[in-house]
């Protein structure tokens, strides 16, 4: 197997002034094409951890804290992470900053100073992908929180990137831009990027490989989604929730109609009460 | 929501098209010619290559005289000040005040020389973006980062600026009423009630503008951007033959005004 994309192992990291550490001893490693999901409550270090892995802060200490093969310890190697790795934020307001949204997408690009005519032709790939076509000289504060996340994630992917890092992008979004927004990640792992996937939806992290739970900034799960529900001990403990399937699910047991297996999707459970009847 | 010092008529004119650099020079060197110039006939020159520039921008009329309001009483004031205090043989004298013909004449032509020069100025503000403005006048200031003057960084500060105008204007919206439910009046007592009024709702949009400020920066960096560096751009400045040609011209009224 080749190396992991995002291969952290002891990492640290403490705000100044703090008493305490913001994220401790912390493990993750997310390969090419890779689905990691973080979830954990607020304050738990998500956001720190999402910065941290694009090279965008210091981390404090760690046994090995690599990322697309730049060392994330040293400040070069946290500039040349941010090439590869990149970051899509919570709210997609604060994150365009050009006066229309073709010249957002080309923000990336023209600060590592690649050739207007690539640049041009790879906005246009951009705006083709996330269907932004008819939006490229709309002004940012003009767009609806999903054309926005959706205009956000196409400057952020303008740049080739070889890892994506995903901060809660769908918290502050309407039904239709939350199912414009995952479409477009589902679409990513497909093309072989390394994501990681942090939210506080149990439904958007069904279909991870891996789910890493945070606690006060220590790793207090990592593995497979269904283990993760099935520790109902450790769900309530994190604070989670279940996905909709899984509510219904338990819901069912509860007024003594157990189902064989805990279904994490509406397909698991309809095949599940098909199964029963 | 349009800010008002945004000011600019969407077209696709002559003048529209031309580089923001060479419109920025030429009214320059027009707005400098006429403060050289000073007879009625080079005047006539100047307001003609004016409202000429000014027609092929196919800009309604009322967008140059809402632009020019505010500065009615400028004009006025000037008028009224030489008219008042010019000296030459007056023909009608009253305590401090003495009218003469040659004063009269003076006012007239300072005043004219402030429209004419409003005038070309709001050519080149109408049917030029602030965005592209920016970028133009970033590139003419070049030489200044010999001086270490950041001119790239001050350009995209400005740019940012205007792009979040239109968002806090909506903030500070979504704060007023926000108070106003809390019981807050805005609209009535005097001057300074209403200002203090206003203190709850700027503390609030700083502290907002404050962590948009954080976000911004992180999300900046996120996408490769430190300051110092050598950005390219996806539609560059990019100076034609129309543009060479409106400097030649420019020079061509220039020297005409200063020779009749």
């Amino acid at each position: 197997m080749t190396a992991p994309l995002l291969d952290i192992s002891g990492l640290h990291y403490r705000y100044p002034g703090a008493r305490s550490d913001a994220l401790a001893d912390l493990d993750l490693s997310v390969h090419e094409g890779e689905f990691v999901a973080v979830v954990g409550a607020n304050g738990s270090g998500k956001s720190t951890l999402a910065r941290l892995l694009g090279g965008l802060d210091r981390p404090a200490a760690a046994r090995r804290a690599g990322a697309c093969g730049h060392d994330l310890l040293t400040g070069d190697g946290r500039l040349a992470a941010r090439r590869d790795v990149g970051v899509l934020f919570q709210n997609p307001e604060n994150q365009l900053v050009a006066e229309h949204v073709e010249e957002d997408i080309a923000f990336g690009l023209e600060n590592l100073g690649w050739p207007s005519a690539d640049i041009r032709r790879r906005v246009d790939e951009m705006l083709a992908r996330f269907d932004l076509k008819d939006l490229r000289r709309r002004e940012p504060h003009l767009l609806s929180g999903g054309q926005k996340q959706r205009a956000a994630l196409a400057g952020v992917l303008a740049i080739p990137r070889r890892a994506i890092v995903l901060d809660e992008p769908t918290a502050m979004l309407d039904p239709a831009g939350r199912a414009d927004v995952l479409a477009a990640v589902a679409a990513l792992r497909v093309e072989g990027l390394a994501v990681v996937y942090i939210t506080q939806e149990m439904d958007e992290v069904v279909g991870a490989d891996t789910v890493v739970g945070l606690e006060g900034g220590s790793e207090v799960y990592a593995g497979g989604v269904d283990d993760l529900f099935a520790d109902g001990e450790l769900v309530r403990r994190l604070n989670l929730g279940l996905p909709v399937a899984a509510e219904v699910a338990q819901e069912l047991a509860r007024r003594g109609r157990p189902l064989p297996a805990l279904p994490l999707t509406l397909d698991a459970l309809l095949a599940g009460l098909s199964e029963r009847s | 929501m349009r800010p008002a010092i945004a000011q600019y008529y969407p077209g696709d004119s002559l003048m529209h098209r031309l580089d923001p650099r060479a419109k920025f020079v030429a009214v320059s060197a027009l707005a400098l010619a006429l403060f050289v110039r000073d007879s009625f006939l080079g005047l006539a020159v100047y307001a003609a290559a004016a409202a000429l520039a000014y027609a092929i921008s196919g800009v309604p009329v009322r967008w140059f005289w809402r632009a020019f309001k505010p500065l009615l009483w400028l004009v006025g004031l000037t008028f009224l000040a030489q008219v008042v205090f010019a000296r030459g043989t007056p023909f009608f004298s009253f305590w401090f005040v003495h009218l003469s013909w040659s004063g009269i004449e003076l006012a007239a032509f300072l005043s004219l020389r402030l429209v004419v020069l409003v005038l070309a100025g709001s050519v080149l503000t109408l049917t030029t973006t602030p965005i592209a403005l920016t970028d133009g006048l970033a590139w003419l200031g070049r030489p200044l980062r010999r001086i270490k003057v950041p001119t790239d960084e001050l350009a995209l500060m400005v740019t940012i600026a205007l792009r979040f105008i239109p968002t806090l204007l909506v903030e500070l919206d979504t704060i007023m009423r926000a108070q106003r439910a809390r019981g807050a009046d805005f609209r009535s007592g005097g001057l300074r009630e209403r200002a203090r009024a206003l203190v709850p709702v700027l503390i609030p949009l700083f502290v907002l503008s404050f962590r948009r400020a954080d976000d911004l920066a992180l999300a900046m960096e996120a996408r490769c951007y430190q300051p110092g560096i050598v950005r390219t751009r996806l539609h560059p400045l990019r100076a034609g033959r129309a543009d060479v040609l409106l400097l030649v011209v420019t020079a061509a009224v220039i020297a005409a005004g200063l020779l009749v």
